[in-house]
Order: C-alpha cells, then sequence, then structure tokens
C-alpha cells in the first residue's frame, strides 16, 4: 500500500496564483474521512504486519495441531475466530484475522489510494486482492466437500457429506424418499425439531458428537427407547481425531398428535432407519451423513485399475461414467487429476475399494460458487502490477524525451 | 477525537441486538428434499433382506459406516490387551456381507480371501478341508476357515483371516476378521461365540420395528 499524504500543500506565497478548478465535493468528504484519527489508525501499516504475523503464526501451529488431532479438528479450530489457549486465553483466529485484513485494504481503497490515472495499475492490484479474501470467505461458508461411492453398475444421484450430520425424518413412495432434514448443529438439549407435515415434532434430550452403543445385552434385555438395531443405551465418547470417523447419537422424545409421548434413540452407524407410524403414515427416522441430492444422475460403468508391474501399487485408476441429465446421457471418463466439472459440481476420482460384488469406486465432490476468484484475483493483480509498470515505463520515456 | 453519534450508533446497534436476539431464540429450521434412491441404495433400505440379530462380544464396537456393501462392520480388540483395560491400537476388522445365491461358490470365495492376505490358492483346498463346522443360533450350518496357520506368500504379511461362510436360503453370509495372525488366534473363541449367536430370521422389510 502506499501512503497519500492527507493535506495538500499551500501554493508558495511568490508563486503567481493560477486560476483552480474547486476540489468536488466527494474528494473533500473522502480527505475529511482519511483525517479521521480512528480511520488513521485503522490504516496504521503496524496492523497489516501484525495481522501478516498472526496468519504466519496461525499456519505455524495449525500444522502441529493437525499432526495430533487431524484435519478436520485443526481446520476447525485455526480457521474459526477465537482460538481459546488452554481453554482461557482468546488468540484471533484466521477469520478474525482476514477479516480485519479486508477491512483495512478496503478501507485503503476507499480513502487513501489516489483517485488518479497514474495509480490506475494499483487500484486493479488491491481490488484483486480484495476479491481473493472475499472468495476465501465465499469458499469458507459456502462451499461444500462430500462423496459419492458407486458399485460397476450403479447409479447415484446423491452424495453425502464426510463429517456433517443430519437427523431425517422421511417417507418413501415408489423410488423417491421424502425427506425432512434437521442439522447435527440443531441437535442442542431442548431443540425442538418440528415435523409439521406429520404433525408430530422430536424434543432433542441427548446427543453425542461421537458415542459408544450398546445392545439390550449390556442392560438385561430391557429396551428404553425405541431403535431399530436393538441399541439399548449409549455413553459419549470423545471426538474422534478425525472428524469423519465420529458416531453421533441422539435420544429425543416423539410426541404425536393423538399417541403417547415414546422416547427414540437414533446412533450415527445404524444402517437401518427407525420405522413408526406417525399421521397414519410410515415414517423412518434416522441420524446420517448429510446428504446432498444431485439434479443430474452418475452412473459407473466401469472402473479401471492398472498396477505397476508385479506390484499391488496403483499405476492409475479411472472410472468411466455416464452422466444423466434431463433426457440425455453423456458417457465420460474421470480419472486422477481430470476430474468431472459439470454444473458447478467438480467430481474428483478419490478412491476405490473391492469387493465381493466388484469394485467400486468413489469420488470426492466438490460443490463451491467461489472456485474461480482464485484464478481472476490473481490475472487482476498480475494485470495491475503489468499496468502500473507500463504507466511509469511510458511516463518515464515522456520524460526523458523532453529536451 | 469527535464523539460517536448516538442515533448513527444505534442505527447499527438496533439491528446487531435484533439479530443476535433472534440468533440465540431461533428454531431448527428443516431442510426439506426429494432424493430418489439408486440401485445400490434400493438393496439396503427397501427391499427384504435378511432380519439378524446377535450377541455382541465385550468390547468390541460398531463401526462406522463405510462400505454400502456391508451389513455391518465390527473392530475386536485383542482380548488380552482388552482384559488388562488397555486399548488395542490395531483390532480385528470383523465385517458381516450377505449376497445373494452362492456368490460365486465355496472355493471361488475361499481362495479370494486368501489373495487377500498373499496366500497362494493352492492353499484352497487345504483351507477348506481344516474349516471348522458352524451352526448359527437360527440352525443354518456352514464352516469357519481359519488361515492363520497357512503361509504366506509375502513373509512381510503379518495379516491373516479368519471368517465363516453360511448359506443363509437362497444368500449366502459372510463373517471375515480380517487382522494381525497372532490377534486372530486369540480372539477365535470370542469369533466362534459370535458366528453361534447370530440368529439370521426370515426375509422381513428393513427398518420395520414394532412402535
Amino acid at each position: 500500500m502506499s501512503p497519500e499524504t492527507p493535506h495538500t500543500p499551500p501554493p508558495a506565497a511568490d508563486q503567481p496564483s493560477t486560476p483552480r478548478a474547486p476540489t468536488p465535493r466527494w474528494k473533500r468528504i473522502r480527505m475529511r474521512i482519511l483525517r479521521h484519527r480512528a480511520v488513521q489508525a485503522a490504516l496504521h501499516p503496524a496492523i497489516t504486519l501484525t495481522g501478516l504475523f498472526v496468519l504466519l503464526l496461525l499456519v505455524f501451529f495449525g500444522t502441529l495441531y493437525q499432526a495430533d488431532h487431524g484435519l478436520y479438528e485443526a481446520q476447525r479450530i485455526f480457521f474459526g475466530y477465537i482460538i481459546w489457549v488452554k481453554g482461557i486465553i482468546p488468540f484471533p483466529g484466521t477469520s478474525t484475522v482476514l477479516w480485519i485484513l479486508s477491512l483495512q485494504l478496503l478501507l485503503f481503497m476507499l480513502f487513501q489510494l489516489p483517485l488518479v490515472w497514474k495509480k490506475f495499475g494499483l487500484w486493479v492490484v488491491h481490488a484483486g486482492l480484495l476479491l481473493l479474501l472475499v472468495g476465501g470467505f465465499i469458499t469458507q461458508t459456502m462451499a461444500v466437500e462430500s462423496q459419492m461411492t458407486l458399485a460397476e453398475g450403479q447409479t447415484g444421484q446423491t452424495t453425502t457429506s464426510y463429517d456433517q450430520w443430519e437427523v431425517v425424518a422421511f417417507t418413501s413412495r415408489g423410488d423417491t424418499n421424502f425427506v425432512t432434514a434437521f442439522k447435527d448443529d440443531d441437535l442442542r438439549p431442548g431443540a425442538v425439531l418440528r415435523l409439521d407435515q406429520y404433525n408430530a415434532s422430536l424434543v432433542v434430550k441427548t446427543y453425542y458428537k461421537n458415542a459408544a452403543a450398546f445392545t439390550s445385552n449390556a442392560t438385561g434385555g430391557v429396551m428404553p427407547y425405541l431403535n431399530a438395531s436393538r441399541i439399548a443405551s449409549m455413553e459419549p465418547r470423545k471426538p474422534a481425531k478425525e472428524a469423519p470417523e465420529n458416531a453421533p447419537g441422539v435420544i429425543a422424545t416423539l410426541r404425536s398428535e393423538g399417541a403417547e409421548d415414546r422416547d427414540i434413540l437414533l446412533y450415527g452407524l445404524e444402517r437401518v432407519p427407525l420405522a413408526v407410524t406417525l399421521n397414519d403414515e410410515r415414517v423412518f427416522l434416522q441420524i446420517r451423513r448429510r446428504n446432498y441430492p444431485l439434479d443430474f444422475a452418475i452412473t459407473l460403468r466401469d472402473f479401471i485399475r492398472v498396477l505397476h508391474p508385479g506390484t499391488e501399487t496403483p499405476k492409475s485408476f479411472e472410472s468411466d461414467i455416464t452422466l444423466h441429465t434431463g433426457n440425455t446421457s453423456r458417457d465420460l471418463k474421470i480419472w486422477m487429476n481430470n476430474p468431472l466439472r459439470y454444473n458447478g459440481y467438480t467430481f474428483f476420482q478419490a478412491s476405490f475399494s473391492i469387493d465381493q460384488s466388484g469394485e467400486l469406486s468413489t469420488f470426492a465432490v466438490v460443490t463451491n460458487p467461489g472456485r474461480l476468484i482464485p484464478y481472476i484475483s490473481s490475472l487482476m493483480v498480475f494485470g495491475g502490477m503489468l499496468i502500473h509498470f507500463v504507466l511509469h515505463f511510458l511516463g518515464y520515456v515522456k520524460r526523458t524525451a523532453r529536451p | 477525537m469527535q464523539k460517536p453519534n448516538s442515533r448513527v450508533l444505534s442505527l447499527f446497534a438496533l439491528p446487531v441486538l435484533a439479530g443476535l436476539l433472534t440468533g440465540c431464540n431461533r428454531e431448527p429450521e428443516p431442510r426439506h428434499y426429494r432424493e430418489v434412491i439408486t440401485r445400490g441404495e434400493v438393496a439396503l433400505q427397501g427391499k427384504p433382506r435378511i432380519d439378524m440379530t446377535w450377541t455382541l462380544p465385550a468390547h468390541w464396537t460398531v463401526q462406522p459406516e463405510g462400505d454400502p456393501l456391508r451389513l455391518t462392520g465390527f473392530w475386536a480388540p485383542d482380548p488380552a490387551r482388552a482384559a488388562a483395560g488397555k486399548t488395542d491400537p490395531n483390532p480385528v476388522d470383523v465385517s458381516i456381507v450377505q449376497l445373494a445365491g452362492a456368490a460365486g461358490g465355496l472355493e471361488a470365495n475361499v481362495t479370494r480371501w486368501l489373495g487377500q492376505v498373499k496366500i497362494a490358492p493352492s492353499f484352497t483346498q487345504q483351507a477348506i478341508e481344516e474349516a471348522t463346522p458352524i451352526r448359527l443360533a437360527s440352525g443354518q450350518e456352514g464352516i469357519i476357515v481359519d488361515f492363520t496357520g497357512l503361509l504366506s506368500g509375502d513373509l512381510t504379511q503379518t495379516e491373516s483371516i479368519m471368517g465363516a461362510i453360511v448359506p443363509v436360503g437362497e444368500t449366502t453370509l459372510f463373517v471375515k476378521a480380517m487382522g494381525g495372525r497372532s490377534r486372530l488366534q486369540r480372539l477365535k473363541p470370542e469369533l466362534i461365540a459370535f458366528c453361534q449367536s447370530l440368529s439370521v430370521g426370515s426375509a422381513s422389510v428393513t427398518g420395520e420395528t414394532a412402535p
């Protein structure tokens, strides 16, 4: 950032006074705001340097933390707003620092960066940097990462979260489930999950982010809760090092019109939903990884794995798929570093597994509205620097060409 | 420095306060969507499947959901470590899979399992001959194969397999335990007890539970 002197020096007394155009009102306001002590303090370079230094510390300690606590937990702690060191000392998280740097950059552009053609390149550079920060915010808040696993011949129309869960109530008609879902963030004790279409609700009693479940053998055959897998009790467990390994559990009271309250237990590792009758309808209840339905479908036609000769080490693996959109279908291929990009979704070849039925292919699925922003902002920074160089170079040529 | 205008401050403060208050008391907002059940999921969610119960040995834990073809999976810790109250960092992976028909036949499945722990297919017959019979709690009979005594072609291979293959009606049930060779040997009584406790009923619709 290049500073600008807020005060315009008065013309020297011995210079002949020439008529000058009056300063536009918006420029006067801009100068006035810039002179304000609060704005001056906010634009102090010490804030920028401190912010960058704190980011450096966060990256360093975040990397160390990741080694012991896993990627997801490190992201949750270090990418947040406040980090509580030892549980009591607050320290700014990455989000706080980036917000401060973004606001400072915005203030700099609004009030300090000179509005002259000569500085056009710098404007573009700073706009590019601001766009990069905005892109980071969009990615953090709006990007969704999930996965899809398909066996050969199988068709998928839903992706599944790695580490986020939902409590769902659904009815099945034909090949379609009609789902009402509540995010795991909402599962605090006392929360009421309203299932208005069934004239029912679930009142959360207990929610464990990670739990171990025990069958009725542990309770002498007593079943205190309605449950589809004969689980009779649950115990909380420390959150797993890797968030996808957590198995959440929820105990809730099911209230429905014309029926007695019943306590139900849903556990994340159950493969079977609990079936209950609500409002004369068969409704299935389940806690499961968050599902994201797609408006298109993918069929895995063939999975091809090539091994290095004489070893079990994969040389490459690729998936032949068919993309079904509306009434049309296209045969495509997804392989390592060559993802399928369609309709805002990117499907990466992530892994594979083999079971009795054959080969299964797993795709990492990412949807990120800010996906292109880093490319655009990088181009802007590069273009801005180029413009700045060219303008200065032209100025230099002009000055040196004068007799 | 000028004092901030209180009216201006209130303009910002009120919406922030309102936002905080509504944020604190907000009701969980449901998300409504439709999902089309795909071919693989139909097998798990809507179609008839065997109804199965079991008695879980002490210290075994249910595995996170992963492989969609597994009916379920468990982590079985080393009984010696579990008895001493220690955590087992390398528990045995026990999985239950049910497939239609004979799923390729007994020999083919034993050979495939042998391949997973790098034991030559020539040991297939020996593995079948040395298998012990097993009878589930619900009466179906099958065998338990134990590869822990067979020599792997890869001397660095420390993992082995012990598992039950049981025909159940028109399907075959596979209970496979895969883990360290010595762990598996110590775990064998628990695995046999677990298989004997399996009660496999007739086909029923998944998830139907009497309220």
